[in-house]
This record gives structure tokens, sequence and C-alpha cells, in this order.
């Protein structure tokens, strides 16, 4: 449920509530007020009655009028005037209506009589009929009106509120490219809430740098450290007389140094991606560089005697170099990496700006939310850092560019789509 | 031959001077900073500086631009960590003859030298010689006895960067990187740098040059002349 529809259902509520409680207070106060006026007259006409008693019974045991009884009785009835609802038939349209009545005993020449006065209702009830209507009708209007009206205030008032929430939807902490930027609102609430979600982003973001910046400074200040180590054991590899023992040693400080150089390089790789250090682009035709990365890649896959085949359609994309290099060096090197010696292929399709890069592998599924992660790795090849992937994600979403994987007929397939970066 | 290491990191530029001591008649100067590489290039005419880019006290560039303009025999590597195509054609246009990425391996460094000093001072070294074996760096072919044998680019390109190390023990992730380039990070196994040097020895023995290129252990290759 949204806030319009909240609000006004519940405005409309109240007001339906009040307008019924007015109604029937109105009601009840209206027939109550009618009713003293009926009874007031009653009175004066009781006076009246009293007053000239012998002409109007003149002489008769029994009178017997429209609006006035006046029958003997044996009863002694009290004088005091007592008033009753009643309903009594109209001689004039003979039917039956309302009728106040009034009566009293009455003592005259010995005889006791009941008198009784009728006042007809017919024209207060058409009043209150009246003017319930009139009420029905305006609390209907009333309530349409506060409806409209309610959307129209909520409309102009939190209007400010909407935007923000716009913007705040729009924020991409991955791309600052894209700031947000608030509007200022008078109205107090919205400012101090514009107020807390700059702070918050700002905070947001300054972590978020701060956390790149660890990143990227650690990478950079490992490079000179792990250089030194290279060197050094490169050097005492050069000492005369080693064992093979030694040899053996040396060797794997030298290989794990490596590994870590990689490493370390790929988190730089990284962290300039996430610092926006790529914004300028080239047209790239990338049939093009897709054959000549498989040139270089020619040694490996012939050691690994694996089949690879193209269908590439010329396509011209808009790209960083660099990153197109790291994009297709990683998903070429992994479909190679990861491939069994035996029988294995290499497929690449580059067809309406969709790239497949497709390989034979292990006969397992990868695990499709987690191939992306940083330093995930299914296989325990000693040759990947389990990063090449991650730079993978990292390059497609700088670019917009759709990633998917797929394991069909036992080939892991990369499917990319390019064509956020198409140009004709 | 006289070359200048400026580099601020100690123990990378005394490493790079203990690598290209044990090499033919190279002397080494080091320069930690700006102002002694400035005060070092006044003083001495060096074949070849080995610059690092990231100085404490100034750019590592306007040594090479001072040097250029001054002598443009000089011979100029720049070693950095900065790694962008940009960091690289900037080097380059304002003179540098090659750039090398840190981290890199000290006999790729000392192929670089060897490669720049070849190119910078052409004067019929362009051959290398080594008893009956000669290499020619230009034409990319080698003889044997007179006779030449049909190598492939990556079989002489392994010959020219043992030889340019010779007597130094060179491993195979080094052999890899130079003859792949930087792709060499995706190769799981150096096999095929095993597979070259199994069929360059055949190729060289066959035409009766000595067996020069020795296995160390496993872990690398010795081109090895004492």
């Amino acid at each position: 449920m949204n806030l319009l529809t909240k609000t006004s259902l519940l405005i409309t509520t109240v007001a339906l509530t009040v307008l019924m409680a007015g109604g029937v207070i109105f009601f009840l106060s209206t027939k109550e007020m009618i009713n003293k006026q009926v009874d007031k007259e009653l009175i004066s006409e009781m006076h009246f009655v009293m007053r000239s008693f012998d002409n109007l019974v003149h002489g008769r045991d029994t009178v017997f009028y429209e609006e006035l009884t006046i029958i003997p009785t044996d009863e002694i009835i009290s004088p005091v005037a007592r008033f009753r609802d009643t309903i009594r038939l109209n001689v004039f349209d003979n039917k039956y209506h309302t009728y106040r009545a009034l009566f009293f005993g009455f003592r005259k020449g010995g005889n006791n009589y009941k008198i009784e006065i009728f006042k007809s209702l017919i024209d207060s009830n058409t009043l209150i009929e009246r003017v319930t209507l009139v009420w029905i009708g305006m609390s209907l209007f009333l309530i349409v009106a506060i409806y409209f009206l309610n959307k129209l205030i909520f409309k102009s008032t939190w209007k400010d509120f909407f935007e923000i929430l716009k913007l705040a939807k729009s924020y991409d902490l991955k791309k600052p490219h894209k700031k947000v930027l608030l509007k200022e609102s008078e109205i107090n609430e919205f400012a101090s809430l514009n107020t807390v979600i700059t702070q918050l982003l700002e905070r947001v973001e300054r972590d978020f740098n701060n956390q790149k910046e660890l990143t990227a400074n650690t990478s950079h200040e490992l490079q000179t450290p792990l250089s030194i180590i290279r060197m050094k054991a490169e050097l005492l590899l050069q000492t005369p007389d080693l064992t093979s023992e030694q040899v053996r040693l040396i060797s794997d400080i030298l290989a794990t140094t490596d590994r870590l150089s990689r490493l370390n390089k790929s988190l730089l790789t990284i962290s300039k991606i996430e610092n926006n250090q790529f914004r300028e682009t080239e047209k790239i035709s990338l049939h093009e560089k897709i054959r000549s990365l498989a040139g270089q890649f020619k040694e490996l896959i012939d050691e690994k005697g694996l089949k690879i085949s193209m269908t590439l359609e010329e396509t011209t994309i808009e790209i960083h170099p660099l990153l197109a290099d790291l994009l297709l060096v990683n998903l070429l090197g992994n479909a190679i990496l990861h491939n069994p010696v035996e029988n294995g292929r290499i497929l690449l399709e580059l067809k309406n700006n969709i790239l497949k890069i497709a390989n034979t592998g292990d006969h397992i599924e990868l695990d499709k939310e987690n191939i992306f992660h940083r330093y995930f790795r299914q296989s325990k090849n000693p040759g990947s850092t389990g990063i090449g992937l991650s730079i993978v994600k990292k390059i497609c979403e700088y670019y917009d560019i759709d990633l998917d994987y797929r394991y069909r007929n036992n080939l892991h397939t990369f499917i990319l789509d390019l064509s956020s970066l198409y140009t004709s | 031959m006289l070359i200048l290491i400026v580099e601020d990191e100690k123990e990378l530029a005394l490493s790079i001077r203990d690598y290209l001591k044990g090499i033919q008649d190279i002397t080494c100067d080091l320069a930690p900073n700006f102002s002694k590489a400035v005060e070092l290039t006044e003083l001495y005419s060096y074949d070849c500086l080995i610059v690092d880019l990231g100085l404490p006290d100034g750019d590592g560039l306007e040594i090479i631009k001072k040097v250029k303009t001054e002598d443009a025999q000089t011979g100029i590597i720049i070693i950095s960590a900065r790694d962008t195509l940009d960091d690289r054609l900037k080097g380059l246009n304002i003179g540098a003859d090659d750039y090398l990425t840190k981290p890199f391996h000290l006999s790729e460094l000392q192929a670089r030298i060897a490669s720049v000093l070849r190119r910078i001072r052409f004067d019929g070294k362009s051959i290398l010689k080594e008893g009956v074996l000669e290499v020619d760096t230009v034409q990319r072919k080698i003889k044997v006895n007179g006779k030449e044998p049909d190598l492939t680019k990556s079989e002489f390109n392994i010959l020219e960067y043992l030889i340019t190390n010779k007597n130094k023990v060179v491993t195979k992730a080094s052999i890899a990187e130079h003859i792949l380039g930087e792709y060499s990070d995706m190769y799981s196994s150096y096999d095929f740098v095993y597979t070259h040097i199994k069929n360059l020895r055949k190729k060289l023995v066959e035409l009766g040059c000595p067996d020069y290129i020795k296995t160390v252990y496993g872990t690398g290759y010795i081109f090895e002349t004492a």
C-alpha cells in the first residue's frame, strides 16, 4: 500500500465516522428540538382548551375531533400534562401518521375528563427527512472533496520526498560518475532527510573510497618488496655449486613470489577499474583482437593439444584497449587453463555483438553464484589465482556488459552481450 | 661499459648491480635520487641508464630528457611500477629505448640492456659469437660452422635470451615471459619451454656445436661457456 492510498483511506474513514456520528447527533437533536417546539404548542393549546372548555364541549358528552378528544372518565387522572407519541388515522388522506399527544385529567362540574390534544408530526418529519438528505449529500460531497484535497495536498507537500526517493534509488556506489544531487526542500523534515541522506552517502562513499585506496595502496606498496624478494632469489640462484635441494627451494620461492605478484597485479587492476582510471575509449575491431590473442596463446593451445574453432563476425566496439585485453585474456586464458589435456576444445563465436567463449572442462557445472567472486576457485589448478573472472566481472559491470555462464553438452560457456559497446 | 642505475629502492638497485656485475665488462654506478643522478650524468658519460620514474625528489623522465639532449648515444631503459600504455608511450616518446614494468626478471633486464646497447652502438656487434656459434640479432638467424639451421621464432628468441645471460641460471618462468610477453601469466606449466629447448639443443648439436645449454635441476637453464 502506498502512502497516498494509506492516508486517503485513513482520512476518508475518519471523515466518514465523524460525519456519521455528527449526522446521528444532528438528527437526534433536531428531532428533540422539534418535539420541544411541538410540546410547547401543545401546552399552549392545553391552556386554550381549559379556558374554553365549555365552548368546546358544548354540552356534549364526548368530543372527538381530529386533534382533540375529550372523554369523560371515572378514573381520576392527574391534571399534570403528560406527553406521548402515537399513531392516528388522518381523516383527510385516510392514512396513519405519527402524532405527538398531550393528555391530562380535567375536572369540571363534578365530572372527570381525560383530555388529549394531538399534533401531527407530518411536517416536522418531512423537515427531518429533508435535513437528513441534505446532510447525507453534504457528507458525500465533503468526503469526495476531502479525498481530492488530500491528493492535491499530498502531491504538493510530498513532492520533494519523492524526488529524494527517486534520486536515492538511482544512486549507484559503483558508478561514482553518476553523483546524486539532492534538491533543497522548504519543508524542514525533508530538508533534514536530505541532509541525512547526503551525509550518509558521503560517509558510504568515503568508506568505499578508503577501502579502495587501501587496496590500491597496499597492492602498490607490495610491488617493491615483491620485486626485491624475486631479485634476491634470482641472485641466489646464480650462486655457484648449489645442490639440487637448494635450487628446488629457490625455485619454489620464485614460483610463489610470481604467484603473489600476479595476484597483486590483478588486485591493482581491479582497484584501478573501481577508481575509474580507464575512462578513455578507442574503437577496436574485436574479431581481429581475438584472432591475434588466439595467436599469442598458440604455444599453450598447441602444447595442450586443444582444438580451437573461431566463428567471428566483423565487430567494432568502443572500449579501453587495456580493458579489452584483460577481458579477453582472462576469458581465453581460463578456457585454456581449465581444459583437459585430452580432446579439449575451445569455441569462440562472435555474432550480433554476442561473444561466446566455450571450452570443454570438468564435467561439473560451475557454481554460477560464486565464480565471479574474488578468490573463489572451484578447481585446484595451481596456475589459477581465482581472480581472473572477478576482473572479467568488474569490466563487464563497468561497461554494462551482460555476462552469463552456461553449462551444456560438457561445454562451459561464457556469454557476453556487447551491445552497450557497439559502435557503427 | 658504464651503467647508471637510478633507483630509490636500495635493495632493488643493489640486486640489479650484483646481477650485472657478473657480465662482461660492466661497471655500475648507483643513484638513489634525482639530484645524485643529475650530478653523476654531468660527471660521466654513461653507456646505459636504468631509470626508475618515481623518485623521491623528482621525476625520472626529466633525467631522461636531459641525458638524451646531451648525449643521444646513451641507451635508456625505464623500470617502473606504472604499467599503463600512457606511461609507456610517454617514456618512449621522451627518448627512452625500452620500458620494463616492475616486477621483472633480472635476466630480462640483462637481455633488454644488451639489446639496447646493440641498437645504440651499431658497430658490427649485432652478431653474438660463441665458438662456432654465431647469432645474428638483426637478421634473426644463426650460423653453426657456417651452416644455417632453421630455428623457429621461439627457439631463436630463447637462444638469444640465454646467450645474453650466459653463465647465469635463467628460470623457466623468465624464459616463458620473455617469449610470450605479459600473457605468460596465464600459463600453468612451462612444459613448452622444455620442448623448445630440447629441439633447439638437438638442432645445434647436430651441426657440431658444443652443447652449451644445460638444465639446472628442472628449474631453469644455463648457457655455459666456462
